[in-house]
């Protein structure tokens, strides 16, 4: 049912969702399903995008309004403009000592979450985990890209669900607690078509998710209070830090090889993914490397080093242009905070520092050359390091990381392994803020969806 | 400002190609950073040819085929 069609809301919920994108929707879904009621709230509704609300400023790589536009306010929230890619980050994407890197969630209990997300995502769960070795230290591991699912269309199911109430149009606004700070108490919200707020009494029995976004759940932890107390959830004074994207690289490096990579990717799917080429674990450990997938495109024989290899060899070979896509390293000073500028809502805008490591930068050098020098070494291929497209030209993908993550304490992180925010025992995350790191180069949503499911399982076994 | 969904979402989408095809261009120092792929003292294992990783022969031939190129009527 849709608050303000009739006014009428059900109530006795177990859960309030902050949300409805891939990571609300899908939790409240599978809550529904666990016969858990839920009450939604989304900014946008069925005619409006409030981009007013998602007004960041970006300072560092992602300068300007680049934020603005992956965050979209509207029913389905971000999942109007994305793409659908769809990849899984790989144990060492979740593991990686040397730099620092490790999930509080193991690989191997995600992927059962990835299999159960791979279908709400038009994703075919046998071919989550496909990959196939090329040549020695390398792999190839193609990135899927499903049909890109728009969560705007799950807002029928929602409503027809006797177990979830969406109040589209209406923005949560403020959370209080409980003295102790272990007890979300009450939530504002407000009614953007009227114009005027109102609150919902927060018993102990209940869990309020913040499913806000990248940007938005950490705006949320960041609510300024009338008593000038610290926020709700920003007890340990983490919430914002560690901002990161994935930075990719168009045309960072050239490939001639003699592998067509076609013939990697199985018949069944042939077509539903970019080619992509992984340093394997061990190369990735030897050489120092971490996430960063050389996405190969643009096959032709043609080119000139194509040709020259065939003429040198008698072989034919093959032409791609690689578009490195790759992950940034956490850092504390990659963050999301206040400035004293309102919106229509009554929120600061939110200013957002993301600068990426030389290290981020080298990884994507070093990875192509590890290529090319393994090629040569092979008699398989030669690559080009485009220098300036990756020092002097850097994109992303439009995901928004980090600002609430995970982790084993109060003083490095927000969320705790389950998603609960350290302290609280009924507020939780969902969304990509909660990862400890970018899962390598992996695009988050599988990732997401899965968190997710696995938080409903949390709060589904909850009495 | 309340855009409508549809003209909101043109916009975006287009802010983002455009973007894409822009991409953002920035200078930038690496202080003191030595690729960790280059061995200390040792030569690296290919030579450069426009950001192409070859083998020296292979930059023999490609001159010699050019120097051809050139001399063939
Ligand atoms: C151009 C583009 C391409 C992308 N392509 C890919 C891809 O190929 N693969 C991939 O994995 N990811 C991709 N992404 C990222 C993907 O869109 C996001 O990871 C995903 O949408 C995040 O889901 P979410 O539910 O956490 O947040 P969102 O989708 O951002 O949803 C958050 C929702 O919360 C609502 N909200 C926020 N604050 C409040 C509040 N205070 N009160 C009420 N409601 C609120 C918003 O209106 C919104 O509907 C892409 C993103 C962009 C921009």
């Amino acid at each position: 049912m849709q608050v303000g069609d009739s006014g009428i809301l059900r109530g006795g919920y177990d859960c309030f969702v902050v949300g409805s994108g891939p990571a609300g929707v899908s939790l409240a879904l599978a809550l529904a399903e666990a016969r858990k009621r839920v009450l939604i709230f989304e900014s946008g509704d069925e005619h409006t995008v409030r981009s007013e609300l998602a007004n960041t400023v970006g300072y560092g790589h992602y300068s300007g309004a680049y934020w603005n536009a992956h965050w979209i306010r509207t029913p389905g929230g971000t999942s109007n403009v994305w793409a659908g890619w769809c990849p899984t980050p790989r144990a060492f994407d979740l593991d990686n000592p040397a730099v620092g890197v490790r999930w509080p969630v193991t690989r191997s209990e995600l992927v059962g979450y990835w299999k159960r997300a791979a279908p709400i995502l038009n994703h075919d769960a046998a071919y989550i985990e496909f990959e196939a070795p090329l040549i020695p230290g390398f792999r190839y591991r193609p990135v899927p890209t499903p049909p890109p699912k728009n969560f705007a269309s799950s807002m029928a199911t929602l409503k027809a669900s006797p177990y979830v109430d969406i109040a589209l149009g209406y923005s949560v606004v403020g959370l209080d607690a409980d003295r102790s700070r272990s007890t979300v108490t009450r939530l504002e919200f407000l009614d953007h078509r009227l114009n005027t707020r109102g609150e919902f009494a927060v018993t102990p029995a209940q869990t309020v998710v913040l499913a806000a976004g990248g940007m938005g759940n950490a705006q949320l932890l960041m609510l300024p209070r009338a008593d000038g107390s610290v926020p709700v959830g920003n007890e340990g004074g983490q919430v914002g830090k560690y901002l990161m994207e994935h930075p990719e690289f168009q045309v960072g490096g050239e490939i001639a090889i003699d592998l067509e990579l076609d013939r990697y990717w199985p018949a069944a799917h042939k077509g539903r993914g970019v080619h992509a080429i992984v340093a394997d674990d061990d190369t990735a450990r030897e050489q120092g490397l971490y996430g960063c997938s050389l996405q190969c495109t643009r096959k032709t024989t043609d080119h000139p080093m194509a040709t020259f290899l065939k003429n040198q060899t008698g072989r034919p070979f093959y032409y791609y242009s690689i578009t490195p896509r790759a992950e940034m390293l956490p850092s504390a000073a990659n963050h999301v905070f206040l400035t004293g500028e309102r919106d229509a809502a009554g929120f600061h805008r939110l200013a957002a520092r993301c600068v990426l490591d030389a290290r981020d930068f080298l990884n994507v050098e070093l990875t192509l050359r590890a290529l090319g020098e393994t090629l040569m070494r092979l008699g398989k291929g030669r690559v080009r390091v485009n220098n300036d497209r990756i020092y002097k030209q850097v994109w992303g993908g439009g995901h928004t990381m980090g600002t609430t993550r995970m982790g084993q304490s109060r003083s490095t992180s927000v969320v705790d392994a389950d998603c609960r925010v350290h302290g609280y025992d009924n507020l939780c995350v969902a969304g990509s803020s909660v990862f400890p790191s970018g899962g390598g180069s992996a695009n988050p949503t599988l990732t997401i969806v899965a968190l997710a499911l696995r938080l409903a399982d949390v709060l589904a076994a909850r009495k | 400002m309340h855009l409508s969904r549809r003209a909101w979402l043109a916009v975006a989408g287009g802010t983002l190609l455009a973007a894409g095809a822009a991409a953002v261009v920035w200078r930038t120092g690496l202080p003191g950073v030595t690729p960790g792929a280059v061995v200390a003292g040792a030569p690296a294992g290919y030579v450069d040819h426009e950001g192409w990783m070859l083998t020296p022969a292979d930059k023999q031939a490609l001159a010699q085929a050019s120097t051809a190129a050139v001399e063939s009527p």
